[in-house]
């Protein structure tokens, strides 16, 4: 070495320039004046690195030893405004499309398949800390197109409805939840785009969300009233006979096996109608069913279902009785931005 | 002319910067007084004075007299808990050392968390940064290998400053690295708060629930609305002011 520096008497030299060369790249370093995690020595965030086998050593030597928790970053919205869109395709039997009472000698009762469109949108305007509760208002809309097939006296059933709606979801962190909520539909013929039926229905929903073992469950309790208005119902009687008072109840399983989510439930509702021709009608709504959907991915899902539906009716003019079972599936397209 | 349109956040930043600190010193301090060990898992320890000789160990309602600073140690597998009135308390995580006034936090080792009924103004320090903080919530702060903080707001409201950078606001779920001399602010992390706060010690490894629990999960609940993604990885350590460490989540 002492030769090999006696040879290179300008190592001095050389010893400076590296020197010099180190402290300007310390300066360059010291340039950096912000604190920028994209310059850190990490995979990109969002991509899977080869997991490493020893931890590197730092104050939290190893996922898990800080006392402060694990700290996984996420991606936040700033306004929280959330839109979002979708439409679902559905091609299903039904044994009783018009909902017409069996025990008439079974007049009227005729199965049928049906081809059901519906498109929906809306926004989800913020989530406001609201005392100890989350509010988020949202507002949307739905269009929705029936058409039966496989019989024809069913043809002049086939309509479209379009629904606009605003709710404000008010979560309390115990798994409690209020919706009260404003709604509107109203259905036309597609034969003839007539409007047969609108209503206007404000509600008040109250949720409870809660585990059962692996599942989750999901029960609801809500109050509503329907004011209506049925130009095609003034022949028997007044466009508001179908004013009525809604209270219902159902419960929801959701489990999932892999990808599949199995959503079994049952529903019960009591209606109660105070108006003309109905004013003493009052009819006890039955249902249970099974929903399947299989998500392909994000945006595409596949579903199937199946769903038994009854009423029980007393008053008014006729026997409203009727069951129904109804089966099928279909696709589901939907967004969220 | 709109030159002198006062803009409200370049204001309160400008105001921040120039007032925070001085506003430390100078607020009436609503932490003087004495401070009660209310709850040790393990061992915990007080020096009160630089010249003692041997740290005094600390039991449950020990009590403790801040006006000047003292030295609190957790030892390792330990917790430490003081209080000095209902809602306004200092946690220490395992292997913590902290010298503790009624304005200052300095975390020289370990972790701690800090809730504050009321809105408190205090300096929080690494071995090697300084910042001012606001607070009206719940707050924890980690030392990390570069001898600066890694601060992360759990509920509530909370400014963090320092003299280079001037203040930033802080959302429940946030993360900020403090670091270099003079200190800076890094970039802010988003957290994912029920997996930052069901593993945290220094939120469930205490008997007492936090006061603002309801608060919190609220906040978890406006999170998990908000929330666009979940990133496969955890931020571990800043060993240097160039670089923060981050493990990638092995994928199932």
């Amino acid at each position: 070495m002492k030769k090999f520096l006696k040879n290179h008497k300008d190592y001095r030299v050389w010893i400076g320039i590296f020197i010099i060369l180190l402290g300007s790249h310390g300066l360059l370093q010291g340039q950096r004046d912000r604190f920028d995690p994209g310059m850190v020595s990490r995979p990109s965030i969002g991509e899977v690195a080869p997991s490493r086998t020893i931890a590197p050593r730092t104050s939290s030597p190893r996922p898990g030893a800080s006392d402060l928790g694990l700290q996984r970053p996420v991606s936040v919205k700033r306004r929280g405004l959330d839109y979002f869109i979708g439409f679902d395709t559905k091609l299903y039997y039904s044994s009783n499309p018009s909902v017409v009472n069996r025990g008439s000698a079974g007049i009227g009762v005729l199965p049928a398949g049906i081809f059901q469109n519906t498109f929906h949108t809306g926004f989800r305007l913020g989530s406001y800390n609201w005392g100890s509760a989350a509010f988020s208002p949202y507002i949307g809309m739905s269009y929705n197109r029936l058409d039966h097939f496989g019989e024809d006296f069913l043809d002049v059933m086939d309509m479209n409805s379009l629904g606009l709606y605003m709710f404000g979801l008010v979560q309390f962190p115990s798994g409690w939840a209020l919706r009260p909520g404003l709604s509107y539909v109203q259905d036309r013929e597609s034969n003839d785009n007539e409007r047969i039926y609108n209503e206007l229905l404000p509600s008040f929903t109250l949720l409870k969300t809660f585990s059962l073992g692996r599942s989750t469950s999901l029960l609801d309790f809500s109050i509503g009233h329907h004011f209506t208005d049925s130009p095609s119902y003034q022949i028997v009687g007044n466009g508001d006979d179908l004013d009525r008072l809604e209270l219902s109840s159902r419960w929801t399983v959701i489990t999932n096996i892999g990808k599949l989510e199995i959503s079994p439930y049952a529903r019960m509702a009591f209606l109660d109608y105070n108006q003309g021709t109905m004013k003493d009608r009052l009819d006890f709504m039955r249902e249970v069913g099974l929903n399947l959907e299989y998500p392909f991915n994000k945006y595409v899902s596949a579903n199937f279902f199946a769903r038994y539906i009854s009423r029980l009716s007393k008053g008014g003019p006729v026997n409203y009785d009727f069951e129904r079972f109804d089966g099928g599936g279909g696709a589901g397209l939907k967004a969220k931005f | 002319m709109n030159f002198f349109v006062i803009h409200p956040i370049p204001t309160f930043l400008l105001l921040a910067h120039c007032i925070l600190p001085s506003l430390v010193a100078t607020l009436p301090d609503e932490n003087i007084g004495t401070w009660t060990a209310t709850e040790i898992t393990g061992q915990a320890f007080v020096k009160e004075r630089p010249e003692q000789a041997k740290p005094r160990s600390l039991k449950v309602d020990s009590n403790l007299r801040p006006d000047g600073k003292i030295l609190l140690i957790a030892a390792k597998q330990s917790l430490l808990e003081i209080t000095h009135s209902k809602g306004n308390f200092l946690r220490l995580g395992r292997a913590t050392l902290a010298e503790f006034s009624s304005k200052k936090i300095r975390l020289l080792q370990g972790s701690c968390l800090r809730n504050t009924k009321n809105e408190t103004l205090f300096a929080l320090s690494g071995k090697k940064v300084d910042a001012g903080i606001r607070l009206k919530g719940t707050l924890m702060a980690e030392a990390t290998g570069n001898g600066g903080l890694k601060v992360v707001l759990v509920e509530g409201k909370a400014d963090i400053g320092t003299d280079a950078d001037g203040a930033k606001p802080l959302r429940p779920g946030q993360l900020i690295f403090v670091h270099s001399s003079p200190a800076r602010l890094g970039a802010i992390y988003d957290l994912d708060l029920p997996l930052l706060l069901s593993t945290s010690r220094l939120v469930s490894g205490f008997k007492k629930t936090l006061p603002n629990l309801a608060c919190i999960r609220t906040s978890m609940l406006i999170q998990g609305l908000n929330t666009k993604r979940r990133y496969e990885a955890l931020i571990g350590d800043a060993q240097d002011d160039e670089k923060v460490q981050m493990w990638a989540i092995k994928e199932k």
